[in-house]
């Protein structure tokens, strides 16, 4: 991609055909069992280059980094799309950086085909997944809690051997893997909890995992959230706002309530905020603690959104059918993936003072 | 002998803007020459003649290395700097902790940026007297009865023959005891049909006949805010700003040259502050993971306030008369951060913050005196456009929501 690619221009390409194929609707009929229009929007994604996105170009993707991340991060977020986008951009992301040799061309060219689907394992948690040396291989034990993409044909899952990090590729249909899906009550998400027992890999199929591409999988993380919960803020704080201009009582708009708009209009104020922070990871901030203040503010930003719409629209915004419930549940789950609030909030202390 | 003779060192900024960054490092040098490294104690308590003294003291050596009005027209007495050396300036004297210039805020920011627009021939001559006699300026908006819903200002100008001639009050004037003229609005037509119109904007000469000032003690102790009182003052027509009764209008611009320039200066030297306070606090309240959390999530509120900050101010340096929505939301966002960040840090302190002492004066809003700093956010959230009107603001005028 040319210098002068406009970011612009393809995030509202973005928004128009997420409106389009991924309208709250669809969602909705997701949370309620159907996926076969979310499958069809991965596939959509796929042929747009979408998944491609942050590849670099001689690995056949866009190379438009952090800002093409940000970009696709906040319309899903915006969409509430229900589809496993983190679990497949952080592990090729991961691939990329520790792969050499076109190790993993072919599966990264699947991936971003969306013909095979990857996802990571939570890199916050206490480590859980053993390995040991063997002459040529490694046997691995334990378990690991993946936040999405439970679905995927690959995991890639933090391991400890002999105390340094490695990363691991693990294929679902091992014998020595269980998959127990997971659910949460934002249906949005597949997460799962994998259990390795015995499980053999080729040293082929084991990473070392410095802490450079740690801190980087873990920015990536933050940045994923703090975008989606960027997005998924302005669009449930939209739609409210809608609604207060024509839901009525006492014979006027409730909108023109001074005790509503004066929450709404510190909604929209504390969004600006994020957004400013958010707009400045693509551009003037690469650093890790830059993206874990804004994850903490954005996250805590769109449950507070959230939090307060599905109250200012009052009964209608308690029932399953009106989706309010839907941001609030993504917002929910945003706070705590790879890492909480609180312990994004230490890990951004322990960055600013070192 | 000739080597024995001890020059002080001249510095000359402006010489050298071609470069910004020899630019940054003559401002650096210039302020770390000039400015005493202890400033701040000898204004601990000072008396109104020792801060007027050092306010004073401060504009002309500002001055004499052309940065007291670099931002101001050349034509005008200013230099035409632009935005990115005010920028480096402003960068420089928060990293340094240089004195705020409480005393000349009307005259730097709000005079200007009425007359430069909305002022003739004759009444922009004051922008030239103010850079040779540091004229001081005060602003004669609210009253008793008009302070969010200022348009409902009751202060009469009748004109009779060269002269109107005004009667009212007015209120929450800062430093209106030391101030030499007046940015003043009253009504020149109270039968408008819309209460707005009929208002006029004029300068008033603070020693005209009839105009008395009394100081308002305030939360901290100190006494910056004035009411004037207004008893038959005769001011000139030449005087009246704009047509009559089309005040209104450029009251707008004088109160929004608060909102862009001024938060820019302020939100650098918190940064520097926050440095300094985790500093303080490592091996005390940075102890406490809560303090620790709460600590996080406000530098990103500041990180995120400078960086709308920032792009409201190249905004300005595209089209100097903008100014729209982001302004309504930095106001919101800055006061309501400081007042945080203030109380935070009272919080984190402890019983130690509580000590009475008496204001740094021209300390600033991070001046490190935990409660006096708590105390003066609220003029960052009631002056200018309480939270609650800028709320409204926002809702109505951004937000769409009906009035």
């Amino acid at each position: 991609m040319s210098e002068e690619f406009n970011i612009t221009a393809l995030k509202d390409s973005m928004r128009d055909m997420l409106t389009q194929e991924c309208p709250i609707e669809v969602v909705q009929r997701r949370c309620d069992g159907d996926v076969s229009l979310t499958n069809h929007l991965w596939s959509t994604m796929a042929e747009l280059g979408w998944l491609a996105i942050a590849v670099p170009e001689e690995l056949g993707g866009l190379g438009l980094g952090d800002e093409g991340l940000l970009a696709l991060y906040e319309e899903a977020g915006r969409a509430v799309a229900p589809v496993p986008l983190m679990a497949n951009l952080m592990s090729m992301d991961a691939l990329t950086r520790l792969g050499s040799n076109g190790r993993f061309d072919d599966l990264l060219g699947a991936v971003i085909a969306g013909k095979k689907q990857l996802a990571m394992g939570d890199l916050t948690n206490d480590i859980q997944l053993q390995g040991d040396i063997g002459s040529d291989s490694i046997n691995l034990n334990g378990t690991f809690y993946v936040p999405d993409g439970g679905l995927a044909d690959i995991f890639l899952a933090k391991v400890v051997v002999n105390d340094s990090y490695r990363l691991a590729l693990i294929d679902r249909d091992l014998e020595s893997v269980t998959i127990n899906p997971k659910p949460v009550t934002d249906l949005t998400k597949t997460p799962a909890v994998v259990t390795l027992k015995h499980c053999v890999l080729g040293n082929d199929q084991i990473l070392p995992l410095d802490k450079a591409t740690q801190d980087a999988l873990l920015r990536h993380a933050a940045l994923a959230v703090a975008a989606d919960a960027l997005g998924g803020g302005e669009a449930i704080l939209e739609r409210t706002i809608e609604y207060l201009n024509v839901r009525e009582q006492f014979g006027r708009v409730i909108g023109s309530f001074q005790a509503l708009k004066h929450r709404v209009a510190d909604h929209k104020t504390a969004l600006v905020g994020v957004e400013a922070l958010v707009s400045e990871l693509g551009i003037n901030d690469e650093t890790l603690a830059g993206a874990l203040e804004a994850k903490a503010l954005a996250a805590q930003t769109y449950l507070a959104v959230a939090q307060d719409c599905v109250q200012l629209h009052g009964g209608i915004g308690f029932t399953w059918e009106y989706p309010a419930h839907i941001y609030l549940k993504r917002a929910l789950s945003d706070t705590m993936t790879f890492g909480t609030i609180e312990s994004t909030l230490d890990r951004f202390f322990m960055e600013l003072s070192a | 002998m000739s080597e024995n003779i001890v020059t002080t060192p001249t510095f000359n900024p402006l010489g050298l803007k071609d470069d910004i960054d020899a630019f940054r490092a003559e401002v650096r040098a210039w302020l770390e020459a000039t400015l005493p490294n202890d400033w701040q104690d000898r204004m601990r308590g000072a008396t109104e003649d020792e801060f007027v003294d050092q306010q004073r003291w401060w504009l002309r050596e500002m001055s004499k290395v052309g940065l007291a009005t670099p931002h101001w027209p050349k034509e005008w007495g200013g230099e035409d700097l632009s935005l990115r050396h005010q920028i480096v300036v402003w960068e420089e004297m928060a990293r340094i902790d240089s004195p705020e210039m409480v005393l000349f805020v009307i005259s730097l920011y709000h005079m200007p940026a009425t007359l430069f627009s909305h002022g003739s021939e004759e009444q922009r001559k004051h922008l030239k007297l103010f850079q040779d006699d540091s004229v001081v300026w005060c602003q004669g908006f609210s009253e008793p009865g008009a302070g969010s819903d200022l348009a409902s200002l009751r202060t009469k100008a009748e004109r009779k023959g060269d002269v109107y001639v005004v009667n009212g009050q007015k209120i929450w004037s800062s430093l209106g005891m030391f101030a030499d003229y007046c940015l003043l609005l009253a009504r020149t037509k109270p039968d408008a049909p819309k209460k707005q119109a009929g208002i006029s904007y004029f300068i008033m000469d603070m020693r005209s006949p009839g105009v008395t000032v009394r100081p308002i003690k305030q939360i901290t102790g100190g006494a910056e805010f004035t009411e004037i009182f207004m008893d038959n003052v005769e001011i000139p027509v030449g005087n009246l700003i704009g047509e009559e009764n089309e005040g209104w209008a450029i009251a707008q611009s004088t109160l929004s040259a608060e909102r862009g320039l001024i938060v820019f200066n302020l939100s650098e030297r918190l940064a520097y502050a926050f440095e300094r306070d985790l500093e303080k606090g490592r091996d005390t309240w940075a102890r406490d993971p809560q303090f620790r959390r709460e600590f996080g999530l406000l530098h990103a509120r500041l990180r995120a306030v400078r960086v709308l900050i920032r792009r409201n101010l190249e905004a300005l340096e595209k089209n100097p008369h903008s100014g729209g929505t982001i302004n309504l939301y930095i106001k919101l966002y800055w006061a309501q951060l400081l007042q945080d960040y203030t109380l935070f840090l009272i919080r984190a302190e402890g019983i130690d913050a509580l000590t009475d002492e008496p204001p740094i004066q021209g300390g600033g809003h991070s001046s490190g005196q935990r409660v006096v700093d708590f105390y003066n956010s609220f003029a960052w959230t009631i002056s200018g456009g309480t939270n609650e009107v800028m709320r409204n603001m926002i809702a109505e005028r951004v937000l769409g929501l009906p009035r």
